[in-house]
């Protein structure tokens, strides 16, 4: 399994150096943003719709902070006190 | 005045995702050991494996008595994406020799995601924050193992969330131009869509191609390279 992981991750790094253009150059640009938006929707969803709301909150509030103040930190660290909050205040 | 270097800022920066983290790094040595894994294989395979998913995986299967290949071919669903990240770190960051060697071994979601953000063209913040990770990841693990039990879960307390925010905040700064927000959305979009079908890791990679590829189809429309 170790094998497998390293080689997986070694395998993407082992291309060429050359900058990609065209289609491809753009499609290897627009990867971190598409996997970035699938890991935050694969991991959003909470354990009833309530929860979900909650945690959806939470996700606007860093995604709001961050393009407001540009603190990566800041933003992380409102967005889950809110949702700590609300499930402290409201009930888990 | 002596400037930080890329090493200790990428290291810095992992340090608040270490909240949301480290606890599951716990918890699988907790489940490991509750597999009957011994405290040597639950730290070795953090140490050798260091991948999350992969290793709440592998747990699981080892207790339902799975085989070889089974782990094996798991671990490939599950670590697929790493395989764009090195695409995408190659492309952007020019990283050879023995950084090269230990960058793929510390190559996880939380590291690429902070490299793409601020550190790209410097392989030190890559370096820098995946080792920070992988000693949380790996301190946490001991934790976790000598207590075998008696750990709160931290998805009962919330502290899962921080993994989902992470990205949130990861892409905020690349969500400039209209086809990106275009790719976000389908990828959101997709993974909805197929992770019931496909479960979760292998429709991340799905939905993250899909959107990234019609992105790149779409893009001079838009105006602008994504």
């Amino acid at each position: 399994m170790a094998a497998v992981t390293y080689g997986i991750r070694l395998w993407g790094l082992m291309l060429p150096g050359a900058r990609l253009t065209g289609p491809l150059g753009r499609f290897v640009a627009l990867i971190p943003v598409a996997v970035f938006a699938a890991l935050v929707v694969g991991g959003l969803p909470g354990g009833d719709w309530v929860d979900s709301g909650w945690r959806l909150s939470a996700a606007l509030v860093t995604g709001g902070l961050v393009w407001w103040r540009g603190s990566f930190s800041f933003g992380l660290m409102a967005g889950l006190g809110l949702y700590l909050l609300l499930r402290g205040a409201l009930g888990a | 005045m002596v400037a930080t270097s890329a090493f200790a800022l990428g290291f810095r920066a992992m340090l608040p995702l270490l909240l949301g983290v480290a606890p599951f790094g716990a918890i699988y040595a907790v489940s490991a050991r509750a597999a009957g894994m011994s405290l040597f294989d639950t730290q070795l395979m953090s140490l050798a494996l260091f991948a999350g998913g992969a290793q709440f995986a592998a747990v699981g299967l080892v207790a339902s008595g799975a085989g070889g290949l089974e782990l094996v071919l798991s671990t490939l669903l599950i670590n697929f994406r790493h395989l764009l990240y090195g695409v995408v770190v190659r492309t952007t960051t020019p990283i050879t020799g023995v950084r090269r060697l230990v960058a793929a071994h510390l190559l996880t979601d939380e590291a690429f995601g902070l490299h793409v953000i601020h550190g790209r063209g410097r392989p030190g913040y890559l370096l820098g924050a995946g080792l920070c990770l992988f000693l949380a990841w790996n301190a946490a693990t001991l934790v976790g193992a000598l207590l075998a039990g008696g750990f709160p879960d931290p998805r009962r307390i919330g502290l899962d969330l921080i993994f989902p925010l992470t990205f949130v905040a990861l892409a905020v700064p690349l969500l400039r131009q209209r086809v990106s927000w275009l790719v976000a959305v389908l990828a959101g979009g997709a993974t909805l869509l197929l992770t019931p079908r496909l479960g979760s890791s292998v429709a991340i990679v799905c939905a993250a191609l899909l959107a990234a590829g019609i992105g790149a189809l779409l893009a001079p429309r838009c105006g602008r390279r994504g």
